[in-house]
């Protein structure tokens, strides 16, 4: 259970993918605030890993208001581009190269810790299922495995309705 | 209904710059938060930017309407709705568009009765035009028994021709094509040959812009009657069929212009006197007519001289006669030169005997005459006597509206009790224009026509300055391009064709200037620009990019 102190020292963002556990592989809840848990914030290497996974998710578009985020990779899904585990493979490659620009380009405007800069990213699995698509991605930052898992912390009261 | 601005008309320089101020205003009151990147900045504070950037908008709609002063430091910015409203307040209504209408000839090698329904299409120049009514050509003059049966004739070739009339699908100026401009049905009839505007299409014109509106606040403002140049103009505009005039200068007492006023034996202006120049279209306007003429002189090489006279009631405001061809002549190409030009005054038998003492005086007035003569190179005359006739069809080209406007000036209850006013078209200076664009391997087609319409309505609409700047046109053509195309320097050709007949003309490609030569009524108060699309010229460069 992480506490205030490992916060000192730190920028936080909001928390967006809930239930982030560094031992095991689960399903994570996707919103800001949660019923009975409220709103939290976090640092560190899960920071890293929802920046990733929203630039993973965000439409690049040249002529839109925000032409320099995101990247293809939704994009490609959505234009019916993935009809096997090969074409997800390609697409998230694709994808990479713009995630890693837009990372770099931060990185070198704001000093950020190690454990929170982006080196890579693979692919462990990819399922299609019907309609589904199943990705595991290992993401590493440039801490390498010398890194703290920070869980999120609350900053809202428990119940929120 | 005023629009409100929605996110489409947001830029993303805006949309960076509201997201920097919120990122800078989070991080002074909360140094720890991540703005760079992440939820806060790409699912918080940039989508807070963008509905402030759409409130900014419309609030800066807000500021650049909100009252006369606002509207009037620059017309182009306001909301129209929203300048609509606030000159409400002044009993001032924008004047709506206008579509444009005109005759068509369509040509086809059979004479067989041919329907055309409401709404059949037309094409010119990349614009649309319908019928507005069933029109049915026949054969038979018996057969015709109302305005939307249409006489077929045979033409000396053989073929077969009626005409009938279209309307723009769209209101605005650029309708407004030329005398001869093919215009094509989308669908064929059957023996179809060809088909072309008979004459100038008439009656197009823009919504009023808010420039244009604010103009006329202060002319509706004005007390609208003949004393100073704004009572002046309030007078004639207020005057429904008047309401559309382009530009117009008012040339009086004291003015080098004015010389109506010294006709006695001092040398000193007495006043009295108004030259009134007005524009009343943005494009010339050409009509067709046939006028029989009369041979005049026989040449040593067997064609002849042949003369034709209009009278005052022909060609008030008119400049120039132009496309002389025989009556029955297939082409719609060429013509015979006019070797002379005579331009009298006629004001025998008027109520209000306007003082015109000179031809220049009178010239592109209501009470000019023209007489032209050219020489016939088709016509072998040696077995013809002299003032044998023959028709020829013409354009005559010149400005509208200039003898309703004399009439309604020179009326008893409107003119001014101690002075005259002649009305004028404005000293023509006719503008050619020829640019080429640059353009990289591979780019998108560009919409020629519609540089060609916004280079004219730009030098149409100059107003009375006397200066054409090829960097204003140059700035016109940008509009159309992409960030790699480039423009060449543009060449502009003007020729000016003085009240006295005589012929200047001045070329650049910078700025064509009307040099002031007030003594022959011409200076930037007195010339307007005149040009067309079909006077422009555009040419297309590929440039290859070297390699490096």
């Amino acid at each position: 259970m992480s506490s205030v102190a490992d916060y000192v020292g730190r920028t936080v963002d909001l928390t967006a993918f809930h239930g982030a556990d560094p031992d095991s592989n689960r399903v994570l809840l996707i919103q800001t605030l949660v019923d009975e848990l409220g709103g939290s914030v976090v640092t560190g290497i899960q920071k890293l890993a929802q920046t990733f996974l929203i630039q993973l998710f965000k439409i690049r578009d040249p002529d839109g208001l925000d032409p320099n985020e995101g990247c293809q990779f939704i994009r490609d899904a959505i234009q019916g581009g993935w009809r096997q585990t090969a074409d997800v493979t390609q697409s998230f490659y694709a994808s990479l190269i713009d995630i890693a620009r837009n990372f770099s380009v931060k990185e070198n405007r704001q000093t950020f810790p190690d454990d929170e800069r982006y080196q890579s990213a693979v692919i462990d699995s990819i399922i299609l299922d019907g309609d589904r698509v199943a990705v595991s991605i290992t993401l590493t930052s440039q801490a390498g495995s010398t890194f703290n898992f920070i869980a999120p912390i609350p900053i809202l009261p428990g119940r929120v309705s | 209904m005023i629009a409100e601005k929605n996110i489409a008309d947001l830029d993303p320089t805006t949309v960076a710059q509201n997201l920097e101020e919120l990122q800078a205003r989070i991080i002074e009151s909360n140094p720890n938060i991540d703005v760079s990147r992440g939820v806060f900045r790409d699912l918080i504070l940039f989508y807070a930017a963008v509905i402030n950037g759409r409130t900014n908008l419309n609030l800066q709609d807000y500021w650049n309407g909100r009252s006369l002063k606002a509207i009037e430091a620059d017309p182009t910015l306001a909301d129209p709705d929203l300048v609509d409203d606030v000159l409400s307040n002044f009993r001032l209504e924008r004047k709506p568009g206008s579509t444009a209408v005109g005759e068509i000839a369509i040509v086809r090698s059979i004479s067989t009765t041919l329907t055309i329904a409401v709404g059949s299409e037309f094409i010119a120049n990349g614009k649309s035009f319908v019928t507005v009514q069933v029109y049915t050509a026949k054969a038979d003059e018996a057969q015709i028994n109302s305005d939307t049966d249409r006489l077929i004739t045979e033409l000396n070739d053989g073929n077969f021709i009626f005409t009938i009339d279209v309307t723009a699908t769209d209101v605005g100026t650029e309708f407004l094509i030329t005398k001869d401009t093919v215009v094509v049905p989308s669908v064929l009839p059957t023996g179809y040959l060809t088909s072309y505007a008979t004459s100038n299409f008439r009656d197009g014109v823009n919504e009023e812009t808010n420039t244009e509106l604010i103009n006329r606040l202060q002319q509706g403002i004005a007390a609208r009657a003949l004393s100073n140049r704004v009572n002046m103009a309030a007078m004639l505009r207020n005057i429904d069929a008047f309401s559309r005039i382009v530009s117009m200068s008012i040339v009086g007492y004291g003015d080098p212009e004015m010389i109506r006023d010294r006709h006695t034996i001092f040398p000193l202006s007495f006043g009295g006197r108004v030259d009134w120049y007005i524009r009343s279209e943005e494009l010339l306007r050409k009509t067709g007519v046939t006028k029989t003429a009369t041979l005049v002189e026989k040449t040593t090489d067997s064609y002849g001289m042949w003369q034709v006279t209009f009278n005052r009631d022909e060609v008030p405001g008119i400049y120039e006669v132009r496309n002389i061809q025989q009556a029955d002549a297939q082409s719609v190409i060429g013509g015979y030169n006019i070797e002379e030009e005579i331009r009298q005054i006629d004001v025998s038998n008027l109520s209000f005997k306007i003082d015109i003492t000179t031809e220049a005086e009178g010239a592109y007035t209501r009470f000019q005459t023209l007489t032209i003569r050219f020489k016939d190179t088709d016509t072998i005359t040696t077995s013809l006597a002299l003032n044998s006739t023959r028709d020829y069809k013409m354009e005559l080209a010149g400005v509208p509206l200039i003898d309703s406007v004399q009439d309604t000036v020179s009326s008893r209850d409107v003119r001014h009790y101690g002075a005259d006013a002649l009305v004028k078209a404005p000293v023509p200076c006719f503008v050619d224009l020829t640019l080429t664009i640059f353009r990289p391997v591979g780019s998108d087609d560009i919409d020629t026509d519609a540089i060609k319409d916004s280079l004219a309505g730009e030098v149409n609409t100059l107003g009375f300055v006397g200066k054409l700047y090829a960097s204003k046109l140059s700035d016109v053509v940008h509009n159309f391009l992409s960030p790699d195309d480039s423009v060449s320097a543009i060449a502009m050709l003007g020729r000016i064709k003085y009240p006295n007949g005589s012929i200047q003309y001045v070329q650049s490609t910078e700025v064509l200037k009307i040099e002031d030569d007030p003594d022959n009524l011409v200076s930037y108060r007195t010339v307007q620009f005149f040009t067309d699309p079909d006077s422009i010229g555009i040419s297309f460069e590929t440039a290859i990019a070297p390699e490096i």
